[in-house]
């Protein structure tokens, strides 16, 4: 049996797409741990990102140097072309990492949902019917997932104006201290964190064969900028806004639209909540949709619609065992957070295959390169 | 295949509408046990809590709405254990998402702050806006005077928004409270409320004042004129009336209503020490001029008044200054965070000796008062006085 996946290629807008990364990215920032992130609080975290959003640009040449080689293809199909070999163990780290993420949202959820919101609800059935509803989006495909991302960026972005109008009269510029303050080290530490904490990056390097026309670079564009002025922004928020009290909060950008009620909306809160739902469902949906592919690339699509039920169950394994077991849960973390997915897959893979890419060409063309070396 | 993807399909349905179920875990009404205000004692070792507890009287179909408030009290080695034994008198779970205020008894402040706030700052129902004041004596008899007949939860909710209105009272908000104490050396302030006896033996809450803490412990309390004093050191202060004698041999009196007061504090290093510049700039009417033969005020008259109003503001903030942060060397104006800002190296290097800091600062005040409403009446003389 096909998914709807393998019986078309899904196409979608990159404007779309764009909205489905930020969307993705901004579940992170919503349910913010500072425990789990490794990331530094305060003035930093916003040089840090002014920072990282340029670094990220250096680290990324090569991917873009690399896919402008092949238009309409992704990452994983580039690595497939260039060596059998080397698409097959890029198919098994896409689809670890896409597994791990996903894997990872739901724990998210699973712990903020239990903790902050309703603390007395069971871990496991909160767990069970978030997973069953990711199953049914993933059944749905891409396209359905981006359209909804649209509609509900859109919702995200209204919302947010409205906290940021209610937050207005907490904001306390004492608490701005120069970000330079626990030295150059920590912000070029914090910055490198931008990077490696931006696994979007991978879905992009994935889905990009799904775009209507061959424009990745504008969709990073898109997505890398407006995500880093919300980050700036939200950074800013939570400085001003938190201070240090910020330090004793589990979940500081939650705390923010607690505080952001107004007399009208009392407690804000329950908005953002309901949004922020729709917005772990779409994060959750990308990974484990991307996660069913590469498994397909794998095992050559024989399982069709099992796949994804399969990668289902395992994702809900995962992260009943990693609430339940906190440990894990900071392992998982750890494991995005130290930079091997960002570094191994958006770093040195390009660089592999633009190596491999090279050795190809001197090998047609021994004569012209030998040439060309003499010149 | 078909028969199985028919499981799954129907698991999906099955699954799918406990979504929306609404609340998980929902309790209702009847069922929980809603705090409207909480005070802190100390009793020994144990936590002492005294709840307020909000008691709907309306039935279903009633239009009146009328309510009857509870005492609760237990005790409990920390406050979550005292807060469990709540649940022995009617089995109720405890609900904290309406509580507005906080009420912290003077030896819970003695004992330390943290204590006392952590459990309100890790529950999820409490609000960051959460209200805390502190008692002078028991918590309790502050939560008990709300009880009586006649007073409703609210009215100390009006009292401490008319005495913000007022300038009698800061912003110290959990979030607020919390914020100083996690700060390098800022501190808490806290406002002090009392009761008192009205004639008829009925309890009344009275603001009498402002408790201020260092290391997160009561240290000293405040005057009225104290706390204002440092309301408008560190820029908290909405409206403030005050009361100058000027003229020839002081004889006549005027009262100034300011309502825009603004604060600004900039650090600055002279010869390796820090100076703090305070310059405050206040806006007011005249609200009341009396002289001995007369009243009201002349256009003429007013330079005069705005000096003697500055003149009092300065002395007001020096004696509070001199008193909180010179002697008792408790930081509740937030100057070491002003350092911190402006010049963070000399912090760094000094942040460990603190009270050093404070006897090497110096502060410079400046006030800046305008006063361009002479107020409706006119400068005129008793009759008897014209005759003569």
């Amino acid at each position: 049996m096909l998914t709807n996946e393998q019986i078309r290629v899904p196409q979608i807008k990159a404007a779309q797409l764009s909205a489905l990364l930020i969307l993705s990215r901004m579940f992170i920032i919503l349910i913010f741990l500072p425990n789990t992130h490794h990331s530094v609080g305060g003035s930093v975290a916003i040089l840090s990102i002014i920072v990282g959003f340029f670094l990220t640009f250096l680290v990324m040449i090569p991917l873009f140097f690399l896919l402008r080689q092949y238009p309409g293809m992704n990452l994983q199909q580039v690595a497939k072309q260039l060596s059998p070999g080397v698409g097959r163990f890029s198919a098994a780290a896409f689809y670890l990492v896409c597994i791990v993420v996903a894997s990872e949202t739901v724990a998210q959820f699973t712990l903020f949902l239990t903790s902050a919101v309703y603390p007395q609800a069971s871990t496991f059935w909160v767990g069970i019917i978030f997973c069953a509803s990711v199953l049914y989006l993933v059944f749905l495909g891409l396209e359905a997932i981006s359209r909804m991302s649209v509609i509900l960026l859109a919702a995200t972005i209204l919302s947010s104006l409205l906290v940021g109008l209610g937050l207005w009269r907490f904001v306390d510029t004492l608490n701005l201290i120069s970000p330079l303050y626990e030295g150059i080290g920590t912000v070029l530490y914090s910055s490198s964190l931008y990077f490696t904490q931006n696994i979007e990056l991978i879905a992009l390097a994935l889905l990009l064969s799904n775009l209507r026309t061959p424009s990745g670079k504008g969709v990073f564009l898109r997505y890398h900028s407006i995500v880093s002025i919300i980050l700036v922004l939200v950074s800013f928020a939570a400085v001003t806004v938190l201070g240090s009290y910020g330090e004793t909060r589990n979940f500081p950008i939650y705390t923010l639209f607690i505080l952001s009620g107004s007399n009208v909306y009392y407690r804000f809160d329950y908005i953002v909540v309901a949004i922020w739902v729709a917005v772990s469902l779409v994060r959750a949906a990308v990974y484990l949709l991307l996660a069913t592919r590469m498994l397909g690339e794998l095992m050559g699509y024989r399982w069709g619609k099992w796949m994804m039920a399969v990668n289902g169950i395992l994702v809900l394994l995962i992260s009943t065992v990693s609430v339940r077991y906190i440990k894990l849960f900071q392992g998982i973390y750890q494991f995005l957070a130290s930079g091997i997915p960002m570094y191994g897959l958006l770093v040195l893979l390009p660089l592999l295959l633009l190596f491999l890419r090279w050795r190809q060409d001197k090998n047609q063309n021994p004569k012209q390169l030998s040439e060309g070396e003499k010149a | 295949m078909r028969k199985i993807s028919g499981i799954f399909l129907a698991l999906l349905i099955v699954l799918l509408p406990l979504c929306l179920t609404g609340c998980m875990n929902a309790a209702e009404l009847k069922e929980r046990t809603i705090i409207k205000m909480v005070g802190v004692d100390m009793d020994g070792e144990e936590y002492l809590l005294t709840m307020l507890q909000f008691s709907p009287q309306a039935q279903s179909g009633e239009k009146t709405s009328e309510s009857q408030s509870l005492v609760i009290q237990t005790k409990g080695r920390s406050i979550s254990e005292a807060v469990d034994q709540v649940s022995h008198y009617n089995g109720n779970k405890v609900f904290f998402g309406n509580s507005s205020f906080l009420v912290v008894g003077e030896k819970a402040a003695e004992q330390g702050l943290e204590g006392v706030l952590n459990f309100f700052n890790s529950n999820h129902e409490v609000s960051p806006e959460l209200y805390v004041v502190m008692a002078q004596g028991q918590a309790e008899e502050v939560i008990r005077a709300q009880s009586g007949e006649g007073s409703t939860p609210t009215q100390l909710k009006s009292m401490v928004q008319q005495g913000q209105k007022n300038g009698l009272l800061g912003r110290p908000t959990l979030k607020d409270v919390m914020n100083r104490l996690q700060s390098d050396r800022a501190e808490p302030y806290l406002p002090l409320i009392e009761t008192v006896s009205s004639e008829n033996e009925e309890k009344k809450l009275k603001i009498s004042g402002m408790a201020v803490f260092r290391d997160g412990k009561l240290k000293d309390t405040l005057s009225i004129e104290e706390a204002k004093g440092v309301l408008w050191a560190t820029d908290e202060l909405a409206r403030a009336i005050i009361t100058v004698d000027f003229g020839e041999d002081k004889a006549s009196r005027a009262s100034v209503e300011l309502d825009n007061s603004k604060t600004k504090a900039k650090v600055r290093l002279e010869r390796g020490k820090p100076v703090l510049d305070l310059s405050i700039q206040s806006e007011g009417s005249v609200h009341e001029v009396s002289f001995d033969r007369g009243g009201g005020t002349e256009i003429g008259e007013l330079e005069e008044i705005q000096n003697e109003v500055a003149g009092q503001i300065k002395e007001t903030v020096q004696h509070t200054i001199d008193k909180v942060l010179l002697e008792e060397k408790c930081d509740v104006f937030r100057y070491s965070e002003f350092i911190k800002k402006y010049e963070p190296e000399y912090w760094k290097e000094n942040q460990q000796d603190w009270d050093k800091v404070i006897d090497q600062m110096t502060i410079n005040i400046s006030v800046d008062c305008r006063i361009d409403h002479p107020g409706l009446e006119s400068k005129h003389f008793q009759v008897d006085s014209k005759a003569t």
